[in-house]
Protein backbone atom coordinates (compact mmCIF):
# COMPACT_ATOMS: atom_id res chain seq x y z
CA UNK A 1 0.00 0.00 0.00
CA UNK A 2 2.80 2.21 1.14
CA UNK A 3 5.03 1.47 -1.89
CA UNK A 4 2.04 2.28 -4.48
CA UNK A 5 1.53 5.38 -2.88
CA UNK A 6 5.37 5.91 -3.22
CA UNK A 7 4.93 5.24 -7.01
CA UNK A 8 1.69 6.72 -7.17
CA UNK A 9 3.63 10.30 -6.25
CA UNK A 10 6.09 9.33 -8.58
CA UNK A 11 4.08 8.99 -11.49
CA UNK A 12 2.43 12.91 -10.20
CA UNK A 13 5.96 14.44 -10.16
CA UNK A 14 6.78 12.64 -13.59
CA UNK A 15 3.44 14.19 -15.06
CA UNK A 16 4.00 17.78 -13.51
CA UNK A 17 7.38 17.40 -14.96
CA UNK A 18 6.20 17.41 -18.33
CA UNK A 19 3.88 20.04 -17.86
CA UNK A 20 6.71 22.71 -16.59
CA UNK A 21 8.75 21.31 -19.84
CA UNK A 22 5.99 22.14 -22.37
CA UNK A 23 5.04 25.10 -20.62
CA UNK A 24 8.02 26.03 -20.60
CA UNK A 25 8.50 25.81 -24.69
CA UNK A 26 5.18 27.52 -25.06
CA UNK A 27 5.65 30.21 -23.24
CA UNK A 28 8.43 31.60 -25.41
CA UNK A 29 6.53 31.78 -28.38
CA UNK A 30 3.20 32.85 -27.12
CA UNK A 31 1.34 35.43 -27.45
CA UNK A 32 -0.53 36.40 -24.60
CA UNK A 33 -4.01 35.08 -25.07
CA UNK A 34 -1.84 31.67 -25.76
CA UNK A 35 -0.22 32.11 -22.41
CA UNK A 36 -3.40 32.88 -20.47
CA UNK A 37 -4.05 29.66 -21.59
CA UNK A 38 -0.67 27.96 -20.59
CA UNK A 39 -1.13 29.62 -17.51
CA UNK A 40 -4.66 28.56 -17.11
CA UNK A 41 -3.35 25.10 -17.58
CA UNK A 42 -0.46 25.65 -14.62
CA UNK A 43 -3.41 26.90 -12.46
CA UNK A 44 -5.52 23.89 -12.50
CA UNK A 45 -2.44 21.98 -12.04
CA UNK A 46 -2.08 24.19 -8.96
CA UNK A 47 -5.68 23.82 -7.91
CA UNK A 48 -5.36 20.27 -7.93
CA UNK A 49 -2.20 19.85 -6.42
CA UNK A 50 -3.55 22.07 -3.19
CA UNK A 51 -6.86 20.27 -3.11
CA UNK A 52 -4.54 16.92 -2.99
CA UNK A 53 -2.71 17.96 -0.25
CA UNK A 54 -5.69 20.02 1.87
CA UNK A 55 -7.24 16.07 1.49
CA UNK A 56 -4.38 14.45 3.23
CA UNK A 57 -3.90 17.57 5.85
CA UNK A 58 -7.55 16.80 6.73
CA UNK A 59 -6.66 13.17 6.86
CA UNK A 60 -9.53 11.97 5.54
CA UNK A 61 -10.17 8.68 4.45
CA UNK A 62 -10.08 8.73 0.56
CA UNK A 63 -7.00 10.50 0.78
CA UNK A 64 -4.47 8.21 1.32
CA UNK A 65 -0.90 9.36 -0.70
CA UNK A 66 -1.68 7.14 -3.76
CA UNK A 67 -5.56 8.58 -3.71
CA UNK A 68 -3.84 12.30 -3.67
CA UNK A 69 -1.26 11.85 -6.01
CA UNK A 70 -3.86 10.05 -8.76
CA UNK A 71 -6.37 13.51 -8.48
CA UNK A 72 -2.86 14.91 -9.19
CA UNK A 73 -2.53 12.48 -12.34
CA UNK A 74 -6.16 13.71 -13.29
CA UNK A 75 -5.55 17.25 -13.17
CA UNK A 76 -2.30 16.64 -14.99
CA UNK A 77 -4.56 15.18 -18.19
CA UNK A 78 -6.48 18.17 -18.47
CA UNK A 79 -3.33 20.51 -18.50
CA UNK A 80 -1.79 18.25 -20.97
CA UNK A 81 -5.03 18.48 -22.86
CA UNK A 82 -4.85 22.68 -22.84
CA UNK A 83 -1.22 22.66 -22.98
CA UNK A 84 -1.85 21.04 -26.88
CA UNK A 85 -3.85 23.29 -27.98
CA UNK A 86 -1.93 26.22 -26.99
CA UNK A 87 0.91 24.41 -28.63
CA UNK A 88 -0.64 24.11 -31.85
CA UNK A 89 -1.34 27.74 -31.64
CA UNK A 90 1.91 28.53 -31.86
CA UNK A 91 4.68 29.07 -33.88
CA UNK A 92 6.52 26.74 -31.60
CA UNK A 93 4.60 23.87 -33.97
CA UNK A 94 6.28 25.12 -36.85
CA UNK A 95 9.99 24.94 -35.74
CA UNK A 96 9.33 21.38 -34.12
CA UNK A 97 8.47 19.96 -37.71
CA UNK A 98 11.40 21.51 -39.46
CA UNK A 99 13.73 20.39 -36.66
CA UNK A 100 11.50 16.88 -37.81
CA UNK A 101 12.09 17.52 -41.59
CA UNK A 102 15.95 18.65 -40.59
CA UNK A 103 16.61 15.55 -38.74
CA UNK A 104 14.84 12.90 -41.72
CA UNK A 105 17.25 15.04 -44.68
CA UNK A 106 19.88 14.11 -42.12
CA UNK A 107 19.41 10.41 -41.66
CA UNK A 108 18.98 10.27 -45.48
CA UNK A 109 21.81 11.90 -46.39
CA UNK A 110 23.91 9.36 -43.63
CA UNK A 111 21.79 6.30 -44.90
CA UNK A 112 23.20 7.70 -48.73
CA UNK A 113 26.70 8.18 -47.49
CA UNK A 114 26.81 4.42 -45.92
CA UNK A 115 25.16 3.42 -49.07
CA UNK A 116 27.80 4.86 -51.06
CA UNK A 117 30.65 3.21 -48.56
CA UNK A 118 29.04 -0.21 -49.33
CA UNK A 119 29.40 0.78 -53.10
CA UNK A 120 33.07 1.26 -53.21
CA UNK A 121 33.76 -1.80 -51.03
CA UNK A 122 31.91 -3.88 -53.75
CA UNK A 123 33.57 -2.35 -56.85
CA UNK A 124 36.86 -2.84 -54.79
CA UNK A 125 35.92 -6.15 -54.55
CA UNK A 126 34.71 -6.72 -58.66
CA UNK A 127 38.21 -5.24 -59.04
CA UNK A 128 40.16 -7.62 -57.61
CA UNK A 129 37.69 -10.28 -58.96
CA UNK A 130 38.80 -8.46 -62.65
CA UNK A 131 42.45 -8.36 -61.70
CA UNK A 132 42.07 -12.59 -60.82
CA UNK A 133 40.12 -13.28 -63.71
CA UNK A 134 42.68 -11.49 -66.04
CA UNK A 135 45.65 -13.38 -64.71
CA UNK A 136 44.09 -16.25 -64.97
CA UNK A 137 43.29 -16.23 -68.30
CA UNK A 138 39.70 -15.99 -68.28
CA UNK A 139 38.72 -13.07 -70.26
CA UNK A 140 34.93 -13.83 -70.18
CA UNK A 141 34.50 -13.68 -66.86
CA UNK A 142 36.82 -10.25 -67.25
CA UNK A 143 34.39 -8.94 -69.51
CA UNK A 144 31.37 -9.67 -67.21
CA UNK A 145 33.23 -7.92 -63.75
CA UNK A 146 34.76 -5.26 -65.60
CA UNK A 147 30.68 -4.60 -67.00
CA UNK A 148 29.38 -4.89 -63.44
CA UNK A 149 31.81 -2.40 -62.24
CA UNK A 150 31.07 0.28 -64.80
CA UNK A 151 27.49 -0.42 -63.40
CA UNK A 152 28.12 0.32 -60.04
CA UNK A 153 30.42 3.11 -60.90
CA UNK A 154 27.21 4.53 -62.49
CA UNK A 155 25.11 4.03 -59.25
CA UNK A 156 27.66 5.34 -57.59
CA UNK A 157 27.77 8.28 -59.10
CA UNK A 158 24.46 8.76 -58.90
CA UNK A 159 24.39 8.81 -55.12
CA UNK A 160 27.63 11.18 -54.57
CA UNK A 161 24.98 13.59 -56.43
CA UNK A 162 22.42 13.15 -54.72
CA UNK A 163 23.93 13.42 -51.39
CA UNK A 164 25.65 16.44 -52.56
CA UNK A 165 22.28 18.05 -53.57
CA UNK A 166 20.75 16.93 -50.54
CA UNK A 167 23.98 18.41 -48.49
CA UNK A 168 23.21 21.87 -49.45
CA UNK A 169 19.67 21.24 -48.91
CA UNK A 170 20.35 20.43 -45.33
CA UNK A 171 23.02 22.84 -44.88
CA UNK A 172 20.44 25.95 -46.56
CA UNK A 173 17.62 24.74 -44.07
CA UNK A 174 19.68 24.62 -41.05
CA UNK A 175 20.35 28.25 -41.35
CA UNK A 176 17.25 29.00 -42.11
CA UNK A 177 15.76 27.28 -39.14
CA UNK A 178 18.55 28.50 -36.90
CA UNK A 179 17.69 32.11 -38.36
CA UNK A 180 14.05 31.48 -37.43
CA UNK A 181 14.17 29.97 -33.80
CA UNK A 182 16.03 33.24 -33.23
CA UNK A 183 13.79 35.49 -35.16
CA UNK A 184 10.27 33.80 -34.13
CA UNK A 185 10.00 34.67 -30.75
CA UNK A 186 11.61 38.15 -31.17
CA UNK A 187 8.97 38.68 -33.45
CA UNK A 188 6.03 37.24 -31.43
CA UNK A 189 7.39 39.18 -28.45
CA UNK A 190 7.15 42.52 -30.49
CA UNK A 191 3.51 41.28 -31.34
CA UNK A 192 2.79 40.78 -27.68
CA UNK A 193 4.36 44.14 -26.51
CA UNK A 194 2.88 45.72 -28.94
CA UNK A 195 -0.61 44.75 -28.05
CA UNK A 196 -0.51 45.89 -24.15
CA UNK A 197 1.27 49.12 -25.66
CA UNK A 198 -1.56 50.02 -27.95
CA UNK A 199 -3.67 49.17 -24.98
CA UNK A 200 -1.79 51.56 -22.77
CA UNK A 201 -1.21 54.42 -25.53
CA UNK A 202 2.56 53.74 -24.75
CA UNK A 203 4.20 56.72 -26.98
CA UNK A 204 7.12 53.84 -27.87
CA UNK A 205 4.52 51.96 -30.01
CA UNK A 206 5.61 53.42 -33.18
CA UNK A 207 9.22 52.47 -32.63
CA UNK A 208 7.53 48.41 -31.85
CA UNK A 209 5.06 49.00 -34.69
CA UNK A 210 8.11 48.99 -37.26
CA UNK A 211 10.13 46.53 -35.63
CA UNK A 212 7.03 44.43 -35.93
CA UNK A 213 6.79 44.87 -39.44
CA UNK A 214 10.03 44.61 -40.31
CA UNK A 215 10.75 40.66 -37.88
CA UNK A 216 6.90 39.88 -39.66
CA UNK A 217 8.70 40.62 -43.28
CA UNK A 218 12.07 38.75 -42.21
CA UNK A 219 10.02 35.84 -40.97
CA UNK A 220 8.13 35.96 -44.15
CA UNK A 221 10.94 35.54 -46.53
CA UNK A 222 12.24 33.00 -44.51
CA UNK A 223 9.08 30.77 -44.93
CA UNK A 224 9.34 31.52 -48.13
CA UNK A 225 12.95 30.41 -48.75
CA UNK A 226 11.99 27.12 -46.87
CA UNK A 227 9.57 26.58 -49.07
CA UNK A 228 11.16 26.92 -52.23
CA UNK A 229 13.70 24.41 -50.40
CA UNK A 230 11.74 21.97 -49.47
CA UNK A 231 9.55 21.63 -53.01
CA UNK A 232 12.73 20.22 -54.30
CA UNK A 233 12.50 17.23 -51.77
CA UNK A 234 9.01 16.23 -53.83
CA UNK A 235 10.80 17.73 -57.18
CA UNK A 236 14.31 16.62 -58.43
CA UNK A 237 15.81 14.95 -54.96
CA UNK A 238 13.80 11.29 -55.37
CA UNK A 239 16.42 8.37 -55.60
CA UNK A 240 16.82 5.90 -58.33
CA UNK A 241 14.80 2.75 -56.79
CA UNK A 242 17.10 0.70 -59.60
CA UNK A 243 20.24 1.48 -57.52
CA UNK A 244 20.15 -1.46 -55.49
CA UNK A 245 20.09 -0.86 -51.93
CA UNK A 246 18.02 2.32 -51.48
CA UNK A 247 14.65 0.81 -50.45
CA UNK A 248 15.86 1.93 -47.11
CA UNK A 249 16.84 5.25 -47.96
CA UNK A 250 13.46 5.40 -50.43
CA UNK A 251 11.07 4.68 -47.54
CA UNK A 252 13.41 7.36 -45.11
CA UNK A 253 12.31 9.55 -48.15
CA UNK A 254 8.54 8.95 -48.36
CA UNK A 255 8.56 9.76 -44.70
CA UNK A 256 10.55 13.29 -45.43
CA UNK A 257 8.05 14.20 -48.05
CA UNK A 258 4.97 13.42 -45.44
CA UNK A 259 6.69 15.57 -42.72
CA UNK A 260 7.53 18.64 -45.23
CA UNK A 261 3.65 18.31 -46.45
CA UNK A 262 2.99 18.76 -42.72
CA UNK A 263 5.25 21.61 -42.94
CA UNK A 264 3.96 23.44 -45.66
CA UNK A 265 0.76 23.32 -43.72
CA UNK A 266 1.85 25.08 -41.04
CA UNK A 267 3.42 27.26 -43.04
CA UNK A 268 0.03 28.29 -44.51
CA UNK A 269 -1.61 28.27 -41.23
CA UNK A 270 1.15 30.36 -39.57
CA UNK A 271 1.34 32.91 -42.53
CA UNK A 272 -2.74 33.44 -41.60
CA UNK A 273 -1.87 34.03 -38.07
CA UNK A 274 0.90 36.29 -38.71
CA UNK A 275 -2.18 38.08 -41.35
CA UNK A 276 -4.29 37.79 -38.10
CA UNK A 277 -2.06 38.99 -36.19
CA UNK A 278 -0.99 42.17 -38.71
CA UNK A 279 -4.72 42.60 -39.29
CA UNK A 280 -5.71 42.89 -35.42
CA UNK A 281 -3.27 45.08 -34.53
CA UNK A 282 -3.62 47.77 -37.79
CA UNK A 283 -7.09 48.08 -36.55
CA UNK A 284 -6.34 48.56 -33.03
CA UNK A 285 -3.79 51.03 -34.92
CA UNK A 286 -6.46 52.38 -37.00
CA UNK A 287 -9.06 52.67 -34.04
CA UNK A 288 -6.37 55.42 -31.89
CA UNK A 289 -6.07 57.72 -34.50
CA UNK B 1 0.36 29.09 8.48
CA UNK B 2 0.63 25.62 7.76
CA UNK B 3 3.13 23.57 5.55
CA UNK B 4 0.89 23.17 2.84
CA UNK B 5 -0.39 26.81 2.44
CA UNK B 6 3.53 27.43 2.47
CA UNK B 7 4.46 25.16 -0.37
CA UNK B 8 1.58 25.92 -2.72
CA UNK B 9 2.18 29.86 -2.06
CA UNK B 10 5.91 28.92 -2.88
CA UNK B 11 4.58 26.89 -6.00
CA UNK B 12 2.33 29.87 -6.91
CA UNK B 13 5.25 32.35 -6.83
CA UNK B 14 7.51 30.22 -8.51
CA UNK B 15 5.22 29.36 -11.31
CA UNK B 16 4.37 33.28 -11.74
CA UNK B 17 8.34 34.55 -11.49
CA UNK B 18 8.65 31.62 -14.45
CA UNK B 19 6.40 33.18 -16.61
CA UNK B 20 7.75 36.66 -16.19
CA UNK B 21 11.15 35.21 -17.25
CA UNK B 22 10.09 33.48 -19.97
CA UNK B 23 7.82 35.75 -21.75
CA UNK B 24 9.90 38.39 -21.37
CA UNK B 25 13.19 36.72 -22.35
CA UNK B 26 11.67 34.71 -25.23
CA UNK B 27 14.56 31.85 -24.33
CA UNK B 28 14.74 28.61 -22.35
CA UNK B 29 17.62 28.47 -19.86
CA UNK B 30 19.69 26.05 -18.55
CA UNK B 31 18.73 27.87 -15.15
CA UNK B 32 14.85 27.25 -15.77
CA UNK B 33 15.26 23.71 -16.94
CA UNK B 34 16.97 22.64 -13.93
CA UNK B 35 15.00 24.71 -11.63
CA UNK B 36 11.69 23.16 -13.32
CA UNK B 37 13.45 19.44 -11.93
CA UNK B 38 13.96 21.27 -8.65
CA UNK B 39 10.12 21.62 -8.39
CA UNK B 40 8.55 18.67 -10.16
CA UNK B 41 10.80 16.71 -7.44
CA UNK B 42 9.25 18.46 -4.84
CA UNK B 43 5.33 17.54 -5.65
CA UNK B 44 6.86 13.35 -5.07
CA UNK B 45 8.02 14.72 -1.17
CA UNK B 46 4.69 16.49 -0.30
CA UNK B 47 2.53 14.16 -1.69
CA UNK B 48 4.54 11.66 0.18
CA UNK B 49 4.07 13.87 3.64
CA UNK B 50 7.83 14.91 3.58
CA UNK B 51 6.39 18.61 3.62
CA UNK B 52 9.62 20.31 4.91
CA UNK B 53 11.89 18.94 2.32
CA UNK B 54 9.24 19.90 -0.73
CA UNK B 55 9.53 23.46 0.71
CA UNK B 56 12.65 23.37 0.72
CA UNK B 57 13.14 22.66 -2.66
CA UNK B 58 10.70 25.12 -4.17
CA UNK B 59 12.64 27.51 -2.40
CA UNK B 60 15.61 26.16 -4.09
CA UNK B 61 14.47 26.63 -7.40
CA UNK B 62 13.08 30.15 -6.71
CA UNK B 63 16.83 30.55 -5.81
CA UNK B 64 18.08 29.40 -9.11
CA UNK B 65 15.12 30.90 -11.18
CA UNK B 66 16.40 34.09 -9.68
CA UNK B 67 19.94 34.05 -9.46
CA UNK B 68 20.93 30.57 -11.31
CA UNK B 69 23.24 30.20 -8.34
CA UNK B 70 26.08 28.15 -9.34
CA UNK B 71 26.09 26.35 -5.77
CA UNK B 72 22.35 25.51 -5.57
CA UNK B 73 23.18 24.00 -9.06
CA UNK B 74 25.81 21.43 -7.95
CA UNK B 75 24.39 20.94 -4.37
CA UNK B 76 21.42 19.36 -6.07
CA UNK B 77 22.49 17.62 -9.02
CA UNK B 78 23.97 15.64 -6.80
Amino acid sequence: MRSSGVEASRRASDQFAQILSKSRRIYVYALPEIAEQVRTAEDQMLAAIDAALRARERRLLSASPEAAARKVIDASREAQSMLLDAYNNTPLKLVDELSRLRDALQRIYQQVEALEAEYRSRISSVDKEGVKAVKAGDTRRAEILAARKKQLLVSLKKLEARRNTLLSTVETLNMIIDQLVDLLPLYIKTASVLKTSIREKDVDKLRLYAEFLSYGEDVREKLKLIKDLTDKITGGLELDSSIPGTETIIEEWANAVSVKEDVDKTIDEFNSMLDAISRELEGEEDGKK
Amino acid sequence: MKAREVYVGLLREYLGERRRLLVEERRVEGRVVFADKLVAGSLRYALTGDMERAVEAVKAALRVLRAGVEEEVSAYAE
